[in-house]
């Protein structure tokens, strides 16, 4: 456990060291500040629904480019560098090694969505802020629950832990950056796809229903959007983390598994 | 007491290709390092010595064969009592000394206390006592490759593995690092080197093995392998050709010839060092 704790604090340092993930992390931290700006694109929607959506799209796109992105780096940089061969001639194990990469990228996730959500909040009060007077037309009767909003992002870093998992395995199972990026993003699209089919009604053919198991499904995440606005409901965050926590542990003990039986 | 490795008729073979053609890298070894000693693994390029190495520290799986560490088939218990310091080795470089040798030693089960400790202790054993704080990032080569020995010994091993511990160091990085084996010799330690610098091994190790092709060439103790038959070699106190003209002359009358008479030479390293250290 201890070993799975250094390897995974070291990973958070490098993490955010990474100019690619700072900037991904930054541009949608603006994208965030700058809904306020944008609100005369707006097409009709509440004023503060419109903000929260430019937090909640930051969060879901540029969440899923950094756990894709972190988890192949951060992953193939040891591979490539050559300083997994020290790492695990000390008494660390595959495990230990495969577990604590996946953990320091979780911290990176917990991070950026702390900082959107603490971002989307900001925004949300200066909003509501600026209707004064007029307060009750322009908020169309929406009250913005704060500490919702952190749950949602709670939520959706569930989800991004679940994608980070889901890379890492293909990181286990692969030997270059590249190919692992492209097949966690294929399998991105691909579990995307699933729900939206399913959304749609498509009738489920045996591929489709191999995909809804291997993949995880983003709605159990996605009905946590709701509680910007309403009432924080106890028993969709369990299901959430439960539903979660199944697949980082799945994921991740097939990757070390994977891992074990390789050669260095 | 059970050697420190041992090593039973090792095998490994890598598969290539489509077809999976097998290339034979490690064809049947067997040998064993004692307690104390610093053993010798030489060998040219392509030899076997590394995947031996990889295959001690289980980072590959042999494909026949046994390797047992102090006795046991390796574990993790056994791994706290191993350092290695892998050929050309890359470290983190947005840590400083300090921080990665820590690092390494808290991953090897030290407590922070006694991690912080253990780590000034081996940097100052490797001379980067004063570079400590410094990131790895901007370590010269040598300074990385000293690191790589404090991270090897932090956690106070009884085996230490080095591979190519003096590999891409100047003359006098490489004297020094001479000297820092030969002190985990004094310390007890057991030391597998490997290595391609012969004057290296020559000093330090007691018994060697050279491999070739993946089989084991010759092997035993050093001073015997590199014993010549029928010969020995004498130096005198004096370059006047008359005295040796007639210490020749004495040695014919004996039945004894004279195979060789040359000046006596220090060796270019040697002239190296000793001119560098004047010079400063």
């Amino acid at each position: 456990m201890n070993g799975i704790l250094l390897i995974a604090q070291n990973t958070f340092r490098e993490a955010i060291r990474q100019k690619l993930i700072l900037l991904v992390g930054l541009i949608a931290l603006l994208l965030v500040f700058a809904s306020k700006y944008l609100l005369k694109l707006d097409l009709g929607h509440e004023q503060l629904r419109f903000v929260f959506d430019f937090g909640s799209g930051a969060l879901d796109f540029f969440g899923a480019i950094i756990a894709i992105v972190a988890t192949c780096q951060l992953f193939h940089s040891e591979l490539e560098n050559k300083t997994v061969i020290t790492l695990l001639s000390k008494p660390v194990g595959r495990l230990g090694f495969v577990f604590g990469k996946f953990v320091g990228t979780a911290a990176v996730l917990a991070l950026f969505s702390l900082i959107i959500a603490a971002a989307t909040c900001l925004m949300l009060f200066i909003t509501y802020l600026g209707f004064g007077e007029a307060a009750e037309r322009l908020s169309a009767g929406l009250e913005t629950n704060y500490a919702g909003v952190f749950a949602y992002a709670f939520m959706q870093w569930l989800k991004l832990c679940a994608i980070a998992a889901l890379a890492a395995f293909i990181c286990s199972l692969s030997r270059s950056l590249l190919f692992s990026v492209i097949i966690s993003f294929m399998a991105l699209s691909a579990s995307m796809m699933v729900a939206a089919s399913d959304w749609l009604g498509a009738k489920a053919n045996l591929g489709t229903q191999i995909a809804v198991i291997a993949f995880p499904d983003f709605q159990v995440f996605r009905v946590a959007e709701v509680f910007a606005f309403a009432p924080v409901s106890a028993q969709v965050m369990l299901v959430g983390t439960a539903y979660s926590a199944i697949y980082m542990a799945t994921f991740c003990l097939l990757g070390a598994w994977v891992f074990s039986r390789r050669e260095f | 007491m059970p050697p420190v490795i041992e090593i039973k008729n090792l095998k490994k073979h890598y598969r290539y290709g489509i077809r999976g053609m097998a290339v034979q890298a490690v064809d049947g070894i067997s040998m064993s390092v004692d307690e104390g000693e610093v053993f010798g693994m030489l060998g040219p390029n392509g030899a076997g010595k590394s995947t031996t190495i990889k295959i001690i520290l289980g980072l590959l799986r042999q494909s026949s064969g046994e390797c047992l560490i102090f006795g046991e088939k390796l574990s993790r218990d056994s791994r706290r009592l191993m350092g290695y310091l892998p050929e050309s080795p890359y470290f983190y470089k947005f840590l400083s000394g300090f921080e990665l040798v820590k690092f390494y030693a808290r991953l090897c089960g030290m407590g922070e206390k006694e991690a912080k400790t253990a780590t000034m202790k081996a940097l100052n054993l490797v001379g980067l006592g004063d570079a400590a704080n410094r990131q790895v990032g901007l370590y010269s080569k040598g300074m990385v490759q000293r690191a790589g020995i404090a991270q090897a010994v932090v956690h106070n091993p009884r085996l230490v593995i080095l591979d190519e511990p003096a590999s891409g160091l100047d003359p006098i990085g490489a004297a020094d690092m001479v000297d820092i084996i030969a002190r985990l010799k004094r310390e007890g330690k057991t030391v597998l080197l490997c290595s391609h610098m012969m004057s290296e091994v020559e000093k330090l190790c007691t018994r060697a093995a050279i491999l070739n092709r993946g089989k084991i060439a010759a092997m035993g103790m050093l001073d015997e392998m590199l014993a010549q038959k029928d010969a020995t070699d004498m130096e005198f106190e004096t370059d006047d050709a008359e005295k040796l003209a007639q210490i020749r002359d004495f040695a014919a009358s004996r039945g004894v010839s004279t195979l060789k008479t040359e000046r006596a030479k220090i060796s270019l390293d040697e002239f190296f060092r000793k001119t560098v250290e004047k010079s400063k």
